[in-house]
């Protein structure tokens, strides 16, 4: 119940932007690494200071553990959906086919060379 | 490190691509005037975008004229030119990087290499100092930078504690475009990502060669060294990255040459990291790597 208490404040400390103060009392807590909480809080405080590898490595972990939690489904879903999909929506194709419409649109096809 | 940030020219529209190269050729322009000529060997793509960026969120008025180019005066080109400091700024910022860079190649490369760092570092001396005397910070905020940087390498560090000192580096330089305390934060995270997807960029693109040279590279402590599962690994972290990069961007407050960083943004990105990436490991030959990557999206 004790720790419940502190992932609220550490919950507080990440609304407010101090995110700094929220992982070191993080590390504190380091007492249950299985916690899926605590590993779902990691992964909130590494993503708000830019550390993605851990931010998926926390939210996996997190998942594992507690799988039936739409929490931490949706957050890992979301960063499962980042890392494959966002450059799947290149557009090279329109752009080739803009070079075929206009063919004698040389700047088009400098970037072929 | 440079010359990754570029726009996808194929979807770019010809007044846009023409606003682009006149940015190139105004920071050339403005460098050789402010850090005298040498410096313009600095010249990169990052920092014109950098430029840009710095002109859209002060909103600073900007002209551009016909004139000829700085290094060679038979060819005709537009150049741009503000009122306010982002060419200033991003010339200086070029300027102390490099300068940065090349000493870091002098104390780790092999001779020939090292040799051309030096005559480049000699050249780029006087320059160099006139940058900082503009933007001491800049000076400050770079060597701290290069030094987090050795002290990450000297630990093997992991991906994300290798690619803080550039993304910190950059969010700073980001962060000092605005006065707006939202805006700030904005910036400084857009800055963040831009700079750890530059740093993890290089990493990617020089993968083979520190497995081959054995030196350092965030990537290589994974899958032991086999590229093709490392480079789909560096695609999703690239990936990642990208996607931070774009959920700041749309946050920002941008007055001027929109079409040109969303073209940056959400269609040179991913260009760029496929060219450097993907392609490079589907095929040898060039040409047939561009027509692969049709077929395989068709």
């Amino acid at each position: 119940m004790e720790y419940e208490h502190s992932f609220e404040q550490v919950q507080y400390l990440i609304d407010n932007g101090q995110n700094e103060e929220a992982e070191n009392m993080l590390m504190t807590l380091q007492t249950h690494p299985d916690q899926a909480k605590w590993n779902y809080m990691m992964a909130v405080v590494s993503m708000n200071k830019g550390w993605l590898e851990y931010a998926a490595q926390y939210a996996e972990k997190a998942h594992e553990l507690e799988p039936d939690n739409s929490m931490y489904s949706s957050y890992i879903e979301t960063i499962r959906k980042q890392r494959s999909e966002a450059n799947k929506n290149n557009n090279i194709k329109s752009a080739a086919g803009c070079c075929i419409d206009c063919a004698d649109c040389c700047e088009c096809l400098s970037s072929f060379s | 490190m440079f010359g990754y940030i570029r726009p996808f020219n194929d979807e770019l529209r010809l007044k846009d691509h023409q606003l682009y190269k006149s940015v190139y050729c105004g920071l050339c322009r403005s460098m050789r005037k402010n850090y005298g000529i040498l410096s313009t060997l600095a010249l990169n793509y990052d920092c014109t975008v950098l430029a840009m960026l710095y002109m859209s969120v002060k909103n600073e008025r900007c002209s551009v004229r016909r004139g000829s180019c700085s290094i060679n005066p038979l060819k005709k080109c537009l150049l741009c030119s503000c009122e306010g400091e982002a060419l200033e700024f991003a010339g200086a910022v070029s300027v102390i990087m490099s300068y940065y860079k090349l000493r870091d190649t002098i104390n780790d490369s092999g001779f020939p290499k090292r040799l051309s760092a030096f005559f480049g570092r000699a050249a780029l001396y006087r320059n160099y100092k006139k940058a900082v005397r503009k933007y001491p910070y800049i000076d400050s905020l770079t060597s701290e930078m290069m030094k987090r940087q050795l002290e990450a390498e000297k630990e093997n560090s992991g991906v994300d504690r290798s690619a803080d000192p550039t993304a910190k580096l950059i969010s700073e330089l980001c962060r000092s475009f605005s006065d707006d305390e939202k805006n700030k934060r904005t910036l400084s995270v857009f800055g963040y990502h831009v700079g750890r997807w530059i740093y993890l960029m290089d990493a990617a693109d020089d993968l083979e060669k520190d497995i081959r040279h054995k030196s350092f590279n965030p990537f290589k402590g994974r899958y032991d060294g086999d590229i093709k599962h490392t480079m789909i690994y560096c695609n999703e972290v690239l990936n990642m990255t990208a996607a931070q990069i774009v959920l700041a961007y749309e946050l920002l407050e941008l007055n001027s040459f929109k079409a040109i960083l969303d073209n940056i943004i959400y269609s040179g990105l991913s260009y760029q990291q496929k060219k450097y990436t993907e392609t490079r490991f589907i095929a040898k030959d060039k040409n047939k790597d561009y027509y692969g990557m049709l077929d395989e999206i068709e």
